[in-house]
């Protein structure tokens, strides 16, 4: 369960959010909102990127007061993710593992299944902005979080790409009960059931 | 037209018609700025100029350092050249085998070095003649240098790489650690983005703190103003640091949604700046005990890395555009001026360290990064 308390962001004194209480169950979950609205704002702030006031827990495990559990149980991936140029795909998923303590070769699959096997030893810097997104987020399902956090995930990926990050939202949510949040600007999500969050005038609300 | 014709005109030519008036005040300057005085002519003069670098390795490699600067100013316009969208037409080159593409920018490159290539050859054959062997080598390698690291640079230019990693830079890209840790990561991003500040900041930190304590002998030891010369440099640093941070945050910040501790993100960040540091350590190390004490030696290590830790750690929490942080780095030198005057160097490099540490633990998390 992620619950948010009292939140608020200001950027420059002007606020940009302002959530009273918000309880959300394990599923997937859709913010919809107009461009400025503070979705990406909203994300940043539940994967502790960025600053708020207010409180925010998953399954009671508070972000500011348990930075780092917290964080374990998070895996976030970023609209328009940059790398280190110079690096390799392969080296950053062996960076990403490393910080997180994973051994695991659970990335094969999801390097296999994006069609990334062929650009994975190549350096980042050779990418396409849609490999870059791919790259984001095998790191993001490597991680196996409880709370997956994805801004804007098919942004620049192709329709075989989206099938099967589809696929692996609703694999992550049955199998690891994970649950999922994202952003997307699409029109139709290829999701078969999904909740949807609005962000309006700074408030959040739910929609059925 | 050939790729040679191409490489001539596009390049070459505009190189010598940009710099034709720098050309001909150095002509005039080597040939004919030297007089008949006492019946030295340019030629003798010339000889004896070589003899004296052949003589002194150090006046040799200051005068090689001097080509260094001059050949990467070459390369800069070159460069610059390349990148241009009207000059995407050399991609042309890419068409050819590697080997050919690389003979043809080594000739362009002696067609843009001449002086370099003619002056060095001559004084290889003045060492040789005179059995300065060594000296030969070293001259012959620089000239190789001087040559071939740019042609490699312009044909990864011309094949559309961003940046080119050098040799030192693929060599120790080879090691895992470099390519998978938090340190080796940065280690690798400030050299291959930052190499001119970093050898400036090395050579002025190093090279100033190593000759200014060379006489620094009892029973004139004399360590404050030593101290000023050496932080300075350190505090210079700090242009390495703020582009460091922007580059983790802009760049790793996946990796800092991890679930990481400040405690070990502070940590990582002093070994980074430890390693930085290594240059400064050994030349602190060579110069003890006699030129600088033990105890001295120490103050130094500790200032050094207490400044740099707390200038990556308000550069973590607070950001700063580059003025504001000049700004910053500014009245951190005034407070070691007044430190090194009151002779409290040890008790600012606790308090330093304490505060950089407190600092990130406070507001480590509050950061919040926006690209100017």
């Amino acid at each position: 369960m992620l619950l948010l308390q009292n939140v608020r962001k200001y950027y420059d004194r002007r606020e940009i959010l302002s959530i009273a209480s918000l309880t959300l169950e394990n599923d997937i979950y859709v913010v919809k909102g107009e461009n400025g609205s503070g979705k990406s704002t909203l994300l940043k702030m539940i994967a502790g990127l960025i600053p708020f006031q207010g409180e925010i827990r998953i399954d009671g495990v508070d972000l500011k007061a348990a930075p780092v559990a917290y964080r374990g149980a998070v895996g976030w991936s970023a609209a328009e993710p940059l790398f280190p140029d110079f690096l390799t795909g392969k080296e950053i998923i062996a960076f990403y593992n490393g910080l997180r303590r994973k051994n695991g070769s659970g990335h094969n699959e999801l390097i296999e299944l994006l069609h990334m096997t062929e650009f994975i030893d190549q350096k980042t810097g050779t990418y396409s902005s849609g490999m870059l997104k791919k790259l984001s987020l095998i790191l993001a399902f490597t991680a196996q979080p409880k709370l997956l956090v994805l801004d804007e995930p098919f942004i620049t990926l192709d329709d075989h790409a989206i099938d099967q990050v589809n696929r692996l939202i609703i694999r992550m949510h049955e199998d690891q009960k994970s649950f999922v949040l994202m952003s997307t600007h699409q029109g139709t999500v290829g999701l078969p059931s999904f909740r949807k969050l609005r962000i309006h005038d700074h408030q959040i609300s739910t929609e059925s | 037209m050939s790729p040679a014709t191409v490489l001539s005109r596009s390049v070459v030519r505009p190189f010598y018609r940009a710099n034709a008036g720098t050309f001909i005040f150095f002509l005039t300057l080597m040939l004919f700025a030297v007089g008949h005085l006492n019946g030295a002519g340019p030629v003798k003069y010339h000889l004896a100029l070589i003899l004296g670098m052949l003589d002194n390795y150090l006046f040799l490699l200051l005068v090689m350092f001097c080509w260094y600067l001059y050949v990467r100013r070459v390369e800069g316009f070159v460069l610059q050249r390349i990148r241009r969208p009207d000059y995407e037409f050399l991609s042309i080159l890419n068409t050819i085998s590697y080997q050919r593409k690389i003979s043809m920018l080594l000739s362009m490159q002696l067609l843009l070095l001449p002086i370099v290539s003619l002056y060095g050859l001559l004084i290889i054959g003045v060492a040789v003649k005179h059995q300065y062997f060594v000296q030969a080598g070293i001259v012959l390698g620089f000239l190789f240098f001087f040559h071939i690291r740019p042609a490699m640079v312009y044909s990864s230019a011309i094949s559309g790489e961003t940046t080119y990693a050098g040799l030192f830079n693929r060599l120790i890209s080879r090691i895992s650690w470099v390519n998978t840790t938090y340190t080796g990561i940065h280690i690798q991003f400030i050299m291959r983005k930052l190499p001119g500040p970093l050898v400036a900041i090395k050579c002025f930190t190093c090279g100033l703190l190593y000759l200014a304590a060379r006489n620094n002998l009892p029973p004139d030891y004399e360590v404050q103003l030593l101290f000023l010369f050496f932080i300075t440099g350190v505090v210079a640093h700090s242009i390495l640091i703020i582009q460091m941070t922007e580059f983790s945050y802009a760049h790793l910040e996946q990796m800092r949604a991890g679930p990481i501790s400040l405690v070990r993100r502070w940590m990582r960040t002093a070994l980074l700046l430890l390693i930085l540091l290594i240059p400064e350590l050994l030349t602190i190390v060579v110069l003890l005990p006699v030129r600088l004490h033990p105890a001295d030696g120490l103050s130094f290590v500790l200032a050094s890395v207490s400044s740099l830790t707390f200038i990556a750690s308000v550069a973590g929490v607070q950001h700063f555009n580059k003025r504001q942080f000049l700004s910053f780095s500014f009245l951190i030198l005034t407070g070691w001026f007044i430190a090194t005057m009151t002779g409290t160097i040890d008790i600012v490099s606790v308090v330093l360290l304490s505060a950089s540490l407190m600092l990130y633990l406070k507001y480590g998390y509050n950061y919040e990064y926006t690209s100017e």
